[in-house]
């Protein structure tokens, strides 16, 4: 009987009650004050800077005061799947990479003045659902966003072979996303498979993380959201970046030649590799792929 | 001004059942008891508008559960922890049934997983179920049957397969 499911969970609440090791009251408070007011000591500085550098008599230190627009994002900006159910946004400026399959050290952080991150479903009464992450970067300026993305595509052409297990190289269909854009995307086995793609737009990049439980799960209207994002930068913070042209304006770097499809590459197993998803089975109804 | 005591009364009262169900949902104690943490630290960050909430406790479990199955999050607060307090101290001592019981919730769906922490041990109703969740009534009950089933037959217990309560 359920019931007895529902007094085993009491017990165990029981049992958690007594082992639970929390903070004091206060240092909880603490912690709490201390990101409050870490938040606007940064867009002070913002402020300061903005209004003419820190040298420059009378400026008042306006606490809580709106972020120079060209180092954030504007306020009307949004991503795709904004407000919709499930989706949950991060405005996190030093959040984590979504794409780090080796966990190794962040190497988007440097110059980096903002970050969105979306978090949720393709397809969310799909009873295979693709857990979604969508994450825009903004740099400073171009180089630091070069950088990053220097760093971004040695993890995306990996070796196959390698500790991690991802193979990827230049993203080349079917969606035009902009001349510089990677992709990369392993087997789980027995989990189903995970890819990534990622795109640099001026002092813009913009990560695509997806992982599905059964090989060939669609989620093109997702890909085409990169799209939509390089759109949305171009009208609203003016980094406008051309289509893909022959041959593109940007090395893209050393990458497998020919780069294996898109969809061929999810059919074949590969190392297990690190994969931050994989504790949040996606999948209600698990079946191996 | 926030209500300072008000605050201390509820994390001291609520704390404790916020943290078993943040573990029960995603089975590991320790980064259930930060996301709780960072939960209610956030809660007193906009403690005038959590206090006047029907149930602040449930605001406060949402946004724990969102916090702990975030991995970016959660590998940043490892680092962080790790930064703070060195390497982690010795597992808490848990019943054994606890411990048994966990690992078979590990093995089922998260959504399965936090569906049955918040109808059979959190009290919830399936609408409140699926409010919580962004779901509907029918995918909950579906989910509470099918995460019932797993779980009977992880624990070899058949009763538990049972619909309904």
């Amino acid at each position: 009987m359920s019931e007895q499911l529902t007094e085993r969970l009491a017990s165990l609440e029981a049992d958690v009650r007594n082992a639970v090791r929390l903070a004091p009251a206060d240092v909880v408070r603490a912690r709490g004050d201390r990101r409050w007011w870490s938040t606007r000591a940064f867009a002070a500085i913002v402020a300061v800077v903005a209004a003419g550098g820190l040298g420059v008599g009378g400026v008042a230190i306006n606490v809580g005061a709106r972020p120079d627009p060209s180092t954030a994002l504007p306020a009307g900006f949004e991503m795709p799947h904004e407000g919709e159910r499930g989706w949950v946004r991060d405005d996190d400026r030093a959040a984590a990479v979504a794409f780090n399959p080796c966990d190794k050290p962040d190497v988007t952080q440097d110059g980096r003045v903002a970050a969105r991150t979306m978090t949720g479903r393709a397809f969310p009464d799909d009873p295979y659902p693709v857990q979604l992450i969508q994450q825009l970067l903004l740099y400073a300026d171009e180089n630091a966003a070069r950088d990053a993305m220097a760093g971004l595509r040695a993890w995306t052409t990996h070796d196959p072979a390698g500790e991690c297990g991802w193979i990827g190289g230049v993203y080349r269909g079917p969606h035009d996303l902009g001349p510089e854009v990677l992709w990369s995307g392993t087997q789980v086995p027995g989990a189903g498979w995970r890819d990534a793609l990622v795109a640099r737009y001026g002092r813009a990049v913009y990560v695509l993380r997806a992982a599905g439980t059964v090989a060939g799960t669609p989620y093109n209207e997702d890909l085409d959201s990169t799209r939509v994002v390089r759109e949305r930068l171009c009208a609203q913070l003016s980094i406008c970046v051309l289509a893909r042209t022959a041959p593109p304006p940007t090395d893209p770097g050393p990458g497998p030649e020919p780069a294996p499809s898109w969809w061929d590459f999810l059919q074949t197993p590969h190392a297990t590799p690190y994969d931050p998803w994989d504790n949040l089975n996606p999948n209600p109804n698990p079946t191996p792929t | 001004m926030r209500d300072l005591d008000g605050f201390d009364e509820f994390y001291g009262a609520t704390g404790r059942r916020v943290v078993a169900q943040v573990y029960a949902m995603i089975g590991d104690l320790a980064e259930a008891e930060d996301a709780v943490q960072e939960a209610y630290a956030r809660a007193w960050r906009r403690w005038d508008t959590v206090s006047e909430f029907a149930d602040p406790a449930a605001w406060v479990r949402v946004v724990a559960y969102r916090i702990a199955v975030s991995s970016w999050r959660r590998a940043r607060r490892r680092l962080a922890a790790y930064q703070r307090a060195g390497p982690p101290a010795e597992v808490a001592e848990l019943n054994p049934d606890t411990v048994v019981l966990v690992a078979a919730l590990r093995r089922i769906p998260a959504a399965q997983r936090r569906d049955i922490v918040l109808h059979h041990l959190v009290g919830l109703s399936v609408r409140q179920v699926a409010e919580e969740t962004g779901s509907t009534e029918s995918a909950v009950k579906a989910r509470l049957s099918r995460g019932r089933q797993a779980l009977a037959t992880l624990l070899a217990n058949d009763d538990w397969a049972e619909v309904g309560r």
